[in-house]
């Protein structure tokens, strides 16, 4: 058994990219597709997206809106929001409304960026309000949480007299030590 | 079944929907096999109970035949637009000319079904602008990437599990796909009937997400008053439009999440590719 636990201790100190965090050939084969550091939480299928008919991106972003990126931050930058639209339609059955899922992260790494993540299509509020349980649920206790999703434009806001800027992204999955969640159904994969 | 038995059939389909055909003024469209009133049903097994002659029952082939609709309406079943798309749409000429994306690498591979179906339901609805297929191409970037089997996850109580399910290319709800069965609500003809499964096939989700766009075309007519266009239409489909109507607040972005940008952004990039 003791030998058992020092062969343990020797590949984790030796291989310490097989027990979470990417590895520097992982980053170099996917040079464009983490954006931050991924704090242990990301592997290398996460990246590997050709598979689900996904192309990895081949630049920063801007190029294309196809592309997807994962960034990671600290959990208590992340705020998720629903706004009630008021209305709904046959759509999504006429009987609930729709609702504006958001999830949002202000980033101070650099200079004051709000990093808002919405969905590709409007969804009624019921299936709006359980994807925000889900999140909440998987970031809870977290010290790190990672958005992916594909770059959609960049505006300025003025709040308070003071200017941000604002990066706007399309929601593709969020993850965390705990699990993940896909906009798509059965699309994550780690 | 077995695969060349399946061909067999699919062959015999073919054949047999040629003969059955009816008069073309009979029918809602020169590529429908069946009349008004009537939907297509394609060759298959009928299993025969028991009797004197057969105790344990026999399975004969019920040939493909024109089935009458208990609504006397134009009903497209999923047998029909099958047909439709294997009899004309590899072979369309005289259509328009249609744009490419550098990526996915998949993202051609829907444009005869793109076209064809357009082509038709510019036929049967005949708009005095009719609807370009480079839209719906775009259209289809924006909802699925071009991903054919994707779904949106479902909600978990089971009164509400089906509402809003978006699925395949075009992403259609399933509340769309029981709309397109009854003339309760917005739907008063040109019906199409398809199972969750069967409208994961690329040309029945195609063939449904451009019908449904005809109608969210004539709900943005009635939700803004005046003609509406295909950016309406869109805007509608992807339930936007009435909250850019009636949100008169200044500051408002009609736009937040940048759904109708992007979507603007590949049709685009879809135009320019063709110049």
């Amino acid at each position: 058994m003791k030998k058992y636990y020092i062969f343990v201790w020797i590949l984790l100190f030796v291989f310490p990219g097989v027990v979470g965090a990417l590895s520097d050939a992982i980053k170099k084969k996917y040079p464009y597709s983490v954006m931050t550091d991924d704090y242990e939480i990301l592997t290398e299928r996460d990246l590997d997206t050709e598979l689900d008919g996904v192309t990895r991106p081949t630049s920063l972003p801007g190029e294309s809106y196809f592309d997807l990126y994962w960034q990671c931050f600290p959990r208590e930058r992340i705020t998720v929001h629903i706004k009630d639209l008021g209305y709904t339609s046959e759509d999504i059955g006429g009987e609930e409304n729709y609702g504006s899922l958001r999830l949002n992260v202000w980033d101070e790494s650099g200079s004051r960026t709000l990093h808002e993540y919405g969905m590709r299509r409007t969804w009624g509020t019921g299936i709006a309000k359980e994807r925000m349980k889900n999140w909440i649920k998987l970031m809870k206790n977290e010290k790190y949480v990672c958005v992916y999703g594909s770059f959609a434009g960049k505006r300025d806001l003025i709040e308070n007299g003071e200017k941000h800027l604002v990066s706007s992204w399309i929601f593709d999955k969020l993850k965390t030590k705990k699990g993940c969640d896909s906009y798509f159904s059965n699309d994550c994969h780690s | 079944m077995h695969n060349s038995e399946f061909e067999t059939l699919e062959m015999e389909d073919l054949r047999i929907s040629n003969s059955v055909s009816s008069n073309n003024k009979d029918k809602a469209h020169p590529w429908r096999i069946c009349p008004i009133g009537k939907h297509y049903v394609k060759t298959h097994d009928l299993h025969i109970p028991p009797s004197k002659k057969y105790p344990n029952g026999h399975v004969v082939t019920r040939h493909g035949h024109c089935a009458d609709n208990p609504s006397h309406k134009d009903v497209l079943s999923y047998d029909e637009l099958q047909i439709i798309s294997k009899n004309y749409f590899s072979s369309l000429t005289d259509i328009p000319k249609m744009g490419f994306f550098k990526k996915p690498p998949q993202s051609d591979k829907y444009d005869s079904y793109i076209q064809g179906w357009v082509r038709y339901w510019n036929e049967i609805y005949r708009p005095t602008e009719p609807l370009d297929p480079n839209l719906v191409k775009a259209l289809i970037a924006s909802e699925s990437s071009f991903r054919v089997q994707l779904d949106t996850p479902q909600d978990t109580k089971e009164k509400n599990r089906l509402i809003g399910h978006a699925l395949g290319l075009m992403q259609i709800t399933e509340s769309t796909l029981r709309a397109l069965k009854t003339d309760k609500n917005e739907i008063r003809n040109n019906f199409i009937h398809l199972t969750r499964e069967q409208i994961m096939d690329p040309s029945a989700n195609i063939c449904v997400g451009v019908r449904w766009l005809f109608t969210k075309k004539t709900i943005a007519r009635e939700r803004l008053g005046h003609a509406s266009t295909w950016d309406d239409a869109v805007a509608e489909y992807k339930g936007k439009l009435k909250d850019n109507i009636e949100n008169k607040d200044p500051s408002h972005d009609p736009d937040p999440h940048r759904q109708m940008a992007i979507f603007r952004s590949f049709y685009n990039e879809l135009l320019e590719s063709m110049k």
